[in-house]
């Protein structure tokens, strides 16, 4: 047998489809020749190691996949309604109000829920359903927010999850912000909230149906303090919390 | 499947239910049925599997993330699409090789950029182009690194159209029928596409092994 037929039937034999009849052929062949031994060994032992070498996915990626399901869903359903409807501005338009109005509902009833959660130091009724609803930009917007009146430190991105639903939602800013708003920023929708020093002590009360909680610095606001320490200390705090929950 | 097992399958009255020892097809009939957090158990199986195969075929950890998503996410908003007669590994990463394809696609459009791969005359395979480097060498960037590491970074230098199946085959232990399947390669092919890749693995891996100065637990082959 010659070192090239040697190869071949080597590459079958890890794959454990190798005749009786090759098998004899190889062994014979392998006490002959030192090459194809070499051959065998490495890929014996570069097999094992990349097996081995298998590396996690990160953390959150399960999380992201529900995510993107109910993304995806969504999505379905809105073009399924434009479909269905085939009234082209118009119908765009019921769909994208029918997508808000249940936005609004859902934001207000969780917020309800939510409401015996105040930040420390936050007014009463600062940042209610009321205040959030109006502060709502309509989706497609990329308007700045507004946040001259909040005393900001550090602007975060906050996505806050609830467990089993995956839609993100501003329903938690009574708790882990002052002021904020809701907008989508490279086609997701992420909430903007500018924080207040007391944050990480606020971020202990998060409602009980909040399980994921990611914040991401963006921009320092003020040279007083520092985004990534503040970042730290609030992620600190929020995932110590989470983990106990989960 | 037969249709009374279709039906044990999704009788939540089945007692006690262990969803862990279902199978994947069982656990997409659930799926099917509406059983949502049934695919959960799905991505946790498959999660690990198909993040390394996408890792050494784009060999970017943030890109594999995202089409590995992806990939979930299409096969579960396609669940009603999917049959039991193909496995649900095989589906799933028919996805993703096609995810994967449809990227380099879009990349091929770009204005092209040197290729570190040039062909050689003889029999017209891809062969890595030898281009000085005055960064430091391999001895000292190995040292003390994590060989299993290295090795699985290794199979990203493997010609694309070799690394698919060699991956499928390696990293997921698809039999050669499955990766034909996700492929849509011969079966020959399949085969000779494999023993290709192995060898050019063995061209890469051997210098790597035969280093002394690397960590691990190996012997000399």
């Amino acid at each position: 047998m010659r070192c090239p037929k040697s190869r071949e039937l080597i590459s079958t034999a890890f794959d454990a489809e190798l005749s009786e009849h090759d098998r004899c052929e190889l062994v014979e062949h392998l006490a002959t020749c030192e090459d194809c031994r070499t051959h065998h060994a490495v890929l014996e032992k570069g097999q094992t190691l990349l097996a081995e070498g298998l590396v996690d996915p990160p953390e959150n990626f399960e999380w992201k996949v529900q995510l993107g399901i109910q993304r995806a869903l969504r999505e379905r359903a809105t073009e399924v309604e434009s479909t269905t409807f085939g009234w082209g501005f118009w119908g765009r338009t019921a769909a994208t109000a029918t997508t808000m109005a249940a936005l609004v509902l859902l934001v207000g009833s969780f917020l309800m829920r939510g409401s015996e959660v105040h930040a420390p130091g936050m007014a009463s009724g600062e940042g209610g359903p009321a205040a959030l609803v109006a502060s709502l930009p309509e989706e497609g917007s990329a308007a700045a927010p507004d946040l001259s009146g909040a005393r900001p430190v550090t602007d975060f991105e906050v996505d806050a999850f609830r467990s089993g639903y995956g839609i993100r939602t501003v329903a938690d800013q009574q708790s882990i912000g002052s002021v904020g708003e809701h907008y989508p920023i490279a086609g997701r929708r992420v909430f903007r909230s500018s924080l207040h020093p007391y944050l990480t002590p606020a971020t202990s009360n998060l409602p009980s149906q909040v399980l994921h909680l990611r914040i991401v610095p963006t921009k320092l606001r003020s040279a007083e303090a520092s985004s990534s320490s503040i970042a730290a200390s609030v992620r600190d705090s929020a995932e110590t919390i989470l983990d106990r929950r989960r | 499947m037969s249709f009374a097992e279709k039906v044990n399958v999704l009788d939540p009255k089945r007692s006690p239910v262990d969803r862990t020892q279902l199978s994947d097809e069982e656990l997409m009939l659930r799926v099917q049925a509406g059983e949502k957090t049934a695919y959960d158990l799905l991505v946790r199986r498959y999660k690990k599997r198909l993040f390394n195969y996408l890792l050494r075929l784009v060999g970017d950890a943030d890109l594999a993330e995202e089409i590995a998503q992806d990939a979930f996410v299409r096969a579960y908003v396609n669940a009603d699409k999917y049959r039991t007669i193909a496995r649900f590994s095989t589906w799933l990463y028919t996805i993703a090789t096609n995810l994967v394809r449809n990227r380099y696609r879009k990349k091929k459009r770009r204005p092209p950029v040197l290729s570190l791969f040039y062909r050689s005359h003889d029999d017209g395979e891809e062969i890595a182009q030898q281009i000085p480097d005055d960064s430091p060498g391999p001895e000292e960037q190995l040292v003390g690194q994590d060989l299993r590491r290295i090795i699985a970074e290794a199979s990203e230098q493997i010609p694309e159209r070799y690394r698919i199946p060699f991956l499928l085959r390696e990293v997921n232990q698809l039999s050669y029928e499955e990766i034909r399947a996700v492929t849509g390669l011969k079966l020959g092919t399949v085969r000779s596409r494999i023993n290709r890749a192995r060898t050019h693995f063995r061209r890469i891996i051997e210098p790597m092994l035969a280093d002394p100065d690397l960590d691990g637990d190996m012997e000399q082959p």
